[in-house]
């Protein structure tokens, strides 16, 4: 599985809060809630973003709240994948269970800037920077995880297997 | 042997399968549980029960219908749901949901509150929660552990709060994505100790959990807290690992107090305030957010109610109140709340233009008094 789009660059500690804000709460439906994702972090990002583009945090991306909202927010605004240098647990849970890709990969997070253009080959774990010429590598998922993945998801795994245990 | 891994009968880093004993969600978390539920499942399985805590009662009709959407499931698949009672974690533990427990989820951040009984409790999202409702189980990877070991009693104006954001600051460079908090030694009392879980979260933590015996080793951290020469504390803007002693920012200014949640809005809690407001005035806005039914009813029963109204204190009904900005007290732009919750990253209760400092009741009181961030042990 391929991505490429650009790169929308932030810090560390990216929360649940700035991901979508709690006064945008009172909706699931994930194309309304697309509409405000990360809106009190970066107004622009909404306005600019293109369906493909990547955003490339540092640590701890997703922390805080549990709300689902958020990944669901990001993946329905038409990012095609999160790198991180390291994901907030549940977030990395709840990504990984709604098919939001999501990679963890400090290496690439140092290097890469917003504009860069970039492309991820999630079965390689492969980050091509098409602007520098730099290729990165992702940390491989445990797994655990890629069975999940290869499930097609959390609810398709756990039928599977836990199904049976 | 860490208490993770005697809960989870398990070693650290293996993934395991284990029954859910208890399952819980309230008004925030169940529209989207619901909608993963009914795409893949057809009955609930473990004990299961709702509790609408964060907007409740609802201040718009679209929360209103989204509550009975979820009165409507519950009456479906016969799960309590219980209304303006008070905060999850608080009654899971009032109600003694999780007696005979060893491992707890909940559809909330917070869950590991109920660590502080010696369960496994952790929180997860929408669609792994619907998993557990649907199965009855689900897989854990168990964490590392870091222990705390605490050591003297904490002076008389110190509260677990103030504990807790020193430990917060004091681990925020270190890796504890994944990782779990176990406390042993603990001189707190019984709703003290809930705060300590309660904050394990805002370290990164996985979970929080108070043990008895220490036994010290296969822990990859081991921190020893002296109680008696930690300050009181603030955790200022915009996160909880950005501690000060409350010294260092005494005199700031402050719009509005906010002295209750599930971190900080237990009985014992809301009494050390209102020792404190007892016969005086409040200067800027204080609202008192009882974490229980329970708690607001000792409160009336005890005069305390009517110490914190005769000081001008607004007393808000049992829930979440305005700890996430959504109603009871929003924050507007520029404003400076000072709050006894475990959270303040930008945002957090309103405008993304206002500040939150996090500090414990009796601090918060204090200051409630003056207007401005004030040291208890200021001498005043």
């Amino acid at each position: 599985m391929r991505v490429k789009g650009r790169a929308w660059k932030y810090g560390d500690h990216v929360d649940t809060d700035v991901i979508i804000p709690a006064r945008y709460l009172n909706t699931s439906d994930p194309a309304e809630l697309a509409q405000h994702v990360l809106e009190d972090l970066d107004p622009e990002f909404r306005k600019k973003m293109k369906p493909g583009d990547i955003i490339v945090a540092g640590e701890n991306f997703g922390s805080g709240s549990s709300r689902e909202h958020a990944p669901l927010a990001i993946k329905a605004s038409g990012v095609s994948c999160v790198i991180a240098k390291s994901f907030a647990r549940i977030f990395y849970r709840n990504a990984i269970n709604i098919g939001l890709p999501i990679l963890e990969a400090p290496e690439a997070v140092e290097r890469i800037d917003t504009g860069d253009e970039l492309e991820v080959d999630f079965s390689k774990g492969e980050i091509k920077n098409l602007t520098k010429g730099e290729t990165y590598t992702a940390k491989p998922f445990p797994e655990f995880v890629m069975e999940i993945i290869r499930a097609g998801g959390l609810v398709e795994y756990t039928k599977r297997r836990l199904g049976n245990v | 042997m860490t208490l993770v891994e005697e809960l989870l009968g398990a070693k650290t880093g293996e993934v395991v399968v284990r029954e859910v004993d208890l399952v819980y969600a309230h008004d925030g978390t169940m529209p989207l549980i619901i909608e993963a539920f009914r795409r893949n499942f057809t009955r609930v399985v473990p004990r299961t029960y709702v509790f609408f805590d964060h907007v409740f009662p609802a201040p718009t009709v679209k929360i209103a219908n989204l509550q009975k959407e979820i009165l409507e499931f519950a009456r479906e698949q016969e799960i309590p749901v219980i209304q303006g009672q008070g905060i999850s974690h608080q009654l899971a533990v009032e109600m003694g949901l999780a007696d005979n427990a060893r491992i707890v989820v909940g559809a909330d951040s917070h869950t590991p509150t109920l660590g502080a009984l010696g369960v496994f409790a952790v929180g997860m999202g929408a669609t792994d929660t619907a998993v557990v409702m649907g199965l009855g189980k689900t897989w854990f990877r168990v964490p590392e552990s870091v222990s705390v070991v605490f050591e003297g009693k904490p002076g008389k104006n110190v509260m677990a709060a103030d504990a807790m954001i020193h430990i917060i600051t004091a681990l925020r460079d270190f890796e504890m994505n994944y990782k779990a908090i176990e406390f042993f030694n603990v001189p707190f009392s019984f709703d003290e100790r809930l705060t300590l879980t309660n904050f394990s979260v805002e370290a990164n933590a996985k979970t929080g959990i108070i043990g008895e015996e220490y036994s010290g080793d296969s822990y990859v951290l081991e921190l020893g807290i002296d109680l008696s020469s930690l300050p009181p504390m603030v955790a200022k803007p915009h996160h909880p690992s950005n501690g000060v002693t409350v010294e260092e920012v005494e005199g700031t200014k402050i719009d509005q107090v906010f002295i209750g949640s599930c971190t900080n809005g237990r009985f014992e809690q809301i009494e050390r305030a209102a020792e404190i407001l007892a016969g005086e005035e409040v200067a800027v806005r204080t609202i008192i957010g009882p974490a229980s039914a329970n708690v607001y009813r000792r409160m009336v029963e005890t005069g305390i109610a009517k110490v914190l109204i005769d000081a001008g204190a607004v007393i808000l009904p049992p829930g979440c109140g305005p700890c996430l900005g959504r109603h009871m007290g929003v924050a507007g732009d520029g404003d400076v709340i000072l709050s006894t919750t475990n959270r303040n990253f930008r945002g957090r209760m309103g405008s993304p233009n206002s500040e939150i400092y996090l500090a414990s009741p009796v601090t918060a009181a204090l200051s409630a008094l003056y207007g401005e961030i004030t040291n208890p042990e200021g001498g005043a």
